[in-house]
């Protein structure tokens, strides 16, 4: 009985601990959206679209309904912290989150000096991390929401593009 | 009811005045100036008598017994008084709620450079699709490298597909010798 409780408690609790995540990431970002050469754009779904479909058919609808939000944060070359670049800092903070057990690696890139990496939360709710590096700039590219395999999917293969 | 004359009444105010009336000359005061003999010199007293006339009946409306069907037409009131509060306090929750709540909060976008709010929609969107360019980019570069590699390997696979076949003939060959 002891059990099946702890099983109940745990899995009425793993969507907040999911969004936990998601909330976790925000504030890295509100944290470091105001820096000096530092760009932060925030978009809403309505302003994403599905790539060659310009008819906002119902599966289109059905997708974008997934995301909830849409953030991009790039940081550019020579952006400072106390003489740390900043690109280190936000990606020490970031790693103490991607790490945890909530989050899985999907994909590492490396070519050449730019490396790509995409993190996803385990649960469905929450949140997917594109970290872009290079030398020139780092940019952490992050969709907030119901992201399950059709999100993912669209993502990977360039599917959701912006207005 | 008891009435008084002229005189009685101005004594009575006198008294009133120096705060030495009973209760029963007070209500004796009162009923004066209720009814219509009140002599001229005491009549700018009428409205400090009769002010609270009107609150006094409904104080006693209040007090009488209702009947049942009186009983019912308050409490529905008082009811319907209710309902109203707690309709508009459930829609006000509602409005919070959804506030909260929602996702999607209508077309926003929202651009920071530099720590300045940059209200630019175009630029914002430009950025943007800068930034999802360059990302499906490297993921088509990804996807390209990826169906080589499985190319590659399907290529693999087929060169060592005769091998197989090789084999089974083989393996045919060992069984029938044993078995002869």
């Amino acid at each position: 009985m002891k059990k099946v409780l702890i099983i109940m408690f745990v899995a009425l609790l793993c969507p907040y601990l999911a969004a936990a995540q998601a909330k976790q990431i925000h504030l890295i970002l509100d944290k470091y959206e105001k820096r000096k050469k530092v760009e932060s754009i925030i978009i809403s779904p309505s302003v994403l679209q599905m790539a060659g479909n310009g008819n906002y058919d119902a599966s289109t609808k059905e997708l974008l309904s997934k995301i909830s939000e849409m953030r991009i944060v790039n940081v550019k070359e020579g952006a400072e912290q106390n003489g740390t670049p900043l690109k280190i800092i936000i990606r020490s903070d970031l790693d103490k989150v991607l790490t945890g057990e909530r989050f899985s690696r999907v994909l590492k890139m490396q070519e050449g000096e730019e490396l790509l990496e995409l993190f996803v939360t385990k649960n469905e709710e929450g949140v997917l991390v594109f970290l872009a590096t290079s030398p020139k700039e780092f940019a952490i590219i992050s969709i907030f929401g119901n992201i399950d395999k059709s999100v993912i999917n669209a993502v990977m293969t360039g599917g959701i593009k912006v207005k | 009811m008891e009435t008084i004359d002229r005189k009685r009444a101005g004594d009575l105010l006198e008294r009133y005045f120096e705060a030495q009336t009973t209760l029963q000359e007070e209500q004796l005061l009162r009923e004066y100036f209720s009814g219509a003999n009140i002599a001229p010199e005491h009549a700018v007293y009428t409205q400090m008598f009769c002010a609270f006339a009107e609150e006094r009946e409904m104080l006693n409306l209040t007090t009488r017994n209702f009947s049942a069907e009186d009983k019912f037409t308050i409490n529905s009131n008082s009811k319907k008084f209710h309902f109203r509060w707690m309709s508009i306090a459930v829609a006000a929750a509602l409005a919070i709620f959804a506030f909260l709540m929602m996702p999607e909060r209508g077309d926003s976008l929202k651009l920071i450079i530099d720590g300045v709010n940059v209200k630019n929609r175009e630029l914002a969107l430009s950025k943007a699709d800068i930034h999802m360019e360059q990302l499906n980019s490297m993921l088509g570069r990804f996807r390209d490298g990826s169906t080589k590699q499985i190319d590659n390997m399907n290529k693999m696979g087929d060169a060592l597909s005769s091998f197989k076949s090789f084999n089974k003939i083989l393996t045919q060959t060992t069984v029938s010798d044993r078995l002869e």
